[in-house]
C-alpha cells in the first residue's frame, strides 16, 4: 500500500506523457470520446460574431484580433485564435490582427490567417492588415491616441504602409469605426481594452475574449456585467467552437487529450487517498497488536 | 535616417543627463516623474469639449480653416442641401474654425447631412488630448532605451564572467552569443528579407525559440499532476472540500466528465446537476467572486504604490535609502 501512497514521480510523468500523447497520435480515439456541451460564454461568443456580421455598418468598419499570446500557450491560444479568424473570414469580416504585449503575437496571428487565407479567399490589405507589434508600456498611450485618430496612433503596419493606405482601412479613422475587439490572451491585457477603449467611442465595441484556461475566472463578472459579450475558456472553449461552426480541427483532437489527462488526475488522486486511508489502517492495525 | 538622428539625439541626452550633479539628480527625477504622470492625470480628470476629430489629415486634404463664425446650415443651403436637427445641434458644439472643417468633411454628394455622419467627426477632447500621440511616442522610445540599457548590462556583467573565466562563464558565453546572433537575425531580417538571414532567423525563432517556450510552459503540466497527486489528500475538511470542488471543476470542464451526467435533461430543475453546471456554479459564484476580492485588494496596492511612485515617496536601494 505504501506503493500507491507514494508512487514515483517518473511514474506519473510518462503516464501523463502516453495520455496525452495517444488521442493526437491517433485521432480515432478522440472521435470515440463524448463531443464537448457548448457552454453559455461560447454561445454568446459566436452569437457576437453574428451580429457583427448582420450589422450593415460593419461593412465599413474593422474588427481588432488582438494577439496577445505567444508560443508558450500556443495550445490554447492559437487553436483559439484559428477558430475566431475562421469564423470571422466565413462572414467577410475585415480584421487587424495586432499585439502589444508579446512581440510573438504577430507571427503567430499571421501564421494563423496564412493558413486560412486561401481557402477564403482573403487578401492583405484588402480583406485584412497586421498592425503588427507595439510595446506594452506604451499600449495605454497608444490606445487612447486610437480613440480620436487610429490610423495615426498605429503609423505603419508590419509591411511598413502607412496604415491609412492600407485600402481595407479606408473610412476607419477612429474608435467609431472598430466593429469587433477580440482579445486572445496568455496574461492580463483585456482590462487596457476595456479601460481605454472599449467604450471611448459613441456606442461601446462589443469585446470578446479569448484567455487561457486559468485566467478565466478573473474575467467571469466582466461577462456578467456585460462588459464582455463572450469568453472562449482555453481549449475547450476552442474545441466548443470548432463544433459551432462545423470545422473540427486541432482543438477538437486536443480535447481528448485533455479529457484522458484530467480523468488521469482524479484517478491518481483517487489513488493516491486510497494508499493513504489503507497505510493508516494497517499502522493502526500494527499499533493494536504490539 | 530619422532613426539614427533619433538615436544620436537620444544618447545626446543620456549623455547630459549623466553630467548633472549627484544632489541634483534626484530632485531632477522627481520633477520628470510627477510631470509626467501629471499629464496622464491631468488629461483624464480635465472636461472635454467637441472639436473635430483627425484635424491633422484634415487640414492638409482641405487646407487651415479660417472662418471667424461658421454657419453649417447656411453653407449647406448654398450647396443646395440641408442638415438634420441633430446635425444642426452637433455643429453648433464646434468651434466655426473645427465646424467648417467638419462640414468639409462631411459634405457629399448626398441631399441630406445626416447627425450620425456628423458624430463620426467629432471628437471629444481637451486641451492636452492632441499631445497624447508625442506622448505615445516618447514612451515607446524610453522603453526601447530602457531595453537597450538592459542588453547593455546584462552584456557587461556577463562578458566579464566570460573574460576572467569565473564559475559558470560558459553559460555566460551562450548567453552573449544567442543574444548577437537572435538580434543579427531577427533585426537583419526586417531589412533584407530574403536570403540567409531569414534562414537564420526561421532556424532560432521559429526552430528553436518558439519550441523552447512552448515546451518551458508545457512542462508546468507534469509538475501539475505530481502536485495533485501529493497534495489532494483528505486529511482535513478544509482538504476535503477542496479535493471535491477541484474534482467537480475538472470533470465539468472536459467532455468525459460532462459524459458522466448527460442523461440528466438539460433545460429542467435536475439539469442544474449536470457536472458542467456544477462546476461552472464553482467557478462563477465561489471561485470568481474570491478572485474578484483579490484583485481588488491587488488595485487599491496598486493605486498606493501608484501614487508613491508618482509623488517620490517610494523609498529603496534604486532611489536614495537601501532596502
Amino acid at each position: 500500500m505504501k506503493v500507491l501512497n507514494n508512487l514515483d514521480r517518473r511514474f506519473l510523468y510518462l503516464m501523463l506523457a502516453i495520455v496525452i500523447a495517444i488521442p493526437l497520435l491517433f485521432p480515432v480515439i478522440s472521435k470515440m470520446l463524448p463531443k464537448p456541451a457548448i457552454t453559455g460564454p461560447t454561445k454568446s461568443f459566436y452569437q457576437t460574431v453574428e451580429e457583427v456580421a448582420k450589422d450593415p455598418a460593419s461593412q465599413n468598419k474593422i474588427a481588432i484580433v488582438s494577439c496577445n499570446f505567444g508560443a508558450g500557450t500556443l495550445a490554447e491560444n492559437l487553436s483559439q485564435c484559428e477558430a475566431v479568424v475562421r469564423h470571422l473570414m466565413m462572414r467577410k469580416i475585415k480584421f487587424a490582427i495586432f499585439c502589444f504585449n508579446d512581440p510573438q503575437g504577430r507571427a503567430l496571428g499571421q501564421q494563423v490567417v496564412d493558413k486560412l487565407a486561401k481557402e477564403y479567399s482573403y487578401e492583405y490589405g484588402r480583406d485584412y492588415v497586421n498592425f503588427g507589434y507595439r510595446p506594452a508600456g506604451a499600449a495605454v498611450a497608444l490606445l487612447k491616441t486610437a480613440v480620436s485618430d487610429l490610423p495615426g496612433a498605429l503609423g505603419k503596419d508590419s509591411k511598413g504602409t502607412p496604415i491609412s493606405e492600407v485600402p481595407c482601412m479606408k473610412g476607419v479613422k477612429s474608435v467609431n469605426e472598430v466593429s469587433l475587439i477580440v482579445e486572445i490572451a496568455a496574461a492580463a491585457t483585456l482590462d487596457v481594452w476595456v479601460q481605454f477603449f472599449q467604450r471611448a467611442g459613441k456606442q461601446p465595441i462589443p469585446t470578446v475574449y479569448c484567455p487561457t484556461s486559468v485566467m478565466a475566472t478573473e474575467a467571469i463578472p466582466m461577462l456578467e456585467t456585460g462588459q464582455l459579450q463572450g469568453m472562449l475558456i482555453g481549449l475547450k472553449g476552442a474545441s466548443e467552437y470548432e463544433l459551432l461552426l462545423e470545422k473540427e480541427g486541432f482543438a477538437s483532437a486536443a480535447s481528448a487529450s485533455l479529457s484522458l489527462s484530467h480523468l488521469l488526475i482524479i484517478v491518481l488522486i483517487a489513488v493516491g487517498n486510497v494508499g493513504m486511508f489503507m497505510e493508516k489502517k494497517q499502522r493502526a492495525a500494527a499499533g493494536k497488536g504490539r | 535616417m530619422m532613426i539614427f538622428l533619433g538615436l544620436v539625439i537620444g544618447f545626446a541626452v543620456l549623455f547630459g543627463l549623466t553630467l548633472v550633479p549627484n544632489r541634483l539628480r534626484k530632485p531632477l527625477i522627481m520633477v520628470v516623474t510627477f510631470l509626467a504622470g501629471a499629464f496622464y492625470a491631468l488629461e483624464f480628470f480635465w472636461p472635454t469639449h467637441a472639436v473635430v476629430a483627425n484635424r491633422a489629415s484634415l487640414v492638409k486634404k482641405f487646407g487651415e480653416p479660417t472662418a471667424a463664425s461658421f454657419d453649417a446650415a447656411a453653407e449647406a443651403q448654398k450647396a443646395g442641401k440641408t442638415l438634420d436637427d441633430d446635425a444642426k445641434k452637433l455643429f453648433a458644439t464646434l468651434g466655426p474654425q473645427d465646424a467648417e472643417l467638419a462640414y468639409k468633411s462631411v459634405v457629399g454628394d448626398a441631399p441630406q447631412i445626416k447627425g450620425e455622419d456628423v458624430e463620426k467627426a467629432i471628437a471629444q477632447e481637451n486641451f492636452l488630448t492632441p499631445y497624447f500621440k508625442p506622448a505615445s511616442d516618447i514612451a515607446n522610445v524610453l522603453q526601447a532605451f530602457a531595453i537597450g540599457l538592459g542588453i547593455y548590462s546584462l552584456i557587461t556583467v556577463h562578458l566579464r564572467n566570460v573574460l576572467m573565466r569565473r564559475s559558470g562563464w560558459g553559460n555566460s558565453a551562450t548567453l552573449i552569443a544567442a543574444i548577437v546572433l537572435m538580434a543579427t537575425a531577427h533585426i537583419g531580417r526586417e531589412y533584407v528579407k530574403e536570403g540567409s538571414l531569414k534562414a537564420l532567423d526561421s532556424l532560432l525563432y521559429d526552430g528553436l525559440m518558439k519550441s523552447l517556450d512552448a515546451t518551458m510552459f508545457s512542462i508546468i503540466a507534469f509538475y501539475i499532476v505530481s502536485a495533485a497527486y501529493r497534495a489532494f489528500r483528505i486529511r482535513s475538511v478544509e482538504a476535503t472540500i477542496l479535493l471535491v470542488a477541484a474534482a467537480l471543476v475538472m470533470l465539468g470542464n472536459v467532455p468525459i466528465g460532462q459524459a458522466l451526467t448527460n442523461a440528466l435533461p438539460k433545460d429542467t430543475v435536475i439539469g442544474n446537476l449536470r457536472i458542467e453546471n456544477i462546476g461552472g456554479w464553482i467557478l462563477k459564484r465561489a471561485s470568481s467572486p474570491a478572485t474578484l476580492a483579490i484583485d481588488f485588494g491587488l488595485g487599491v496596492g496598486a493605486l498606493a504604490t501608484a501614487l508613491r511612485l508618482w509623488l517620490s515617496l517610494e523609498r529603496g536601494s534604486y532611489f536614495d535609502e537601501e532596502l
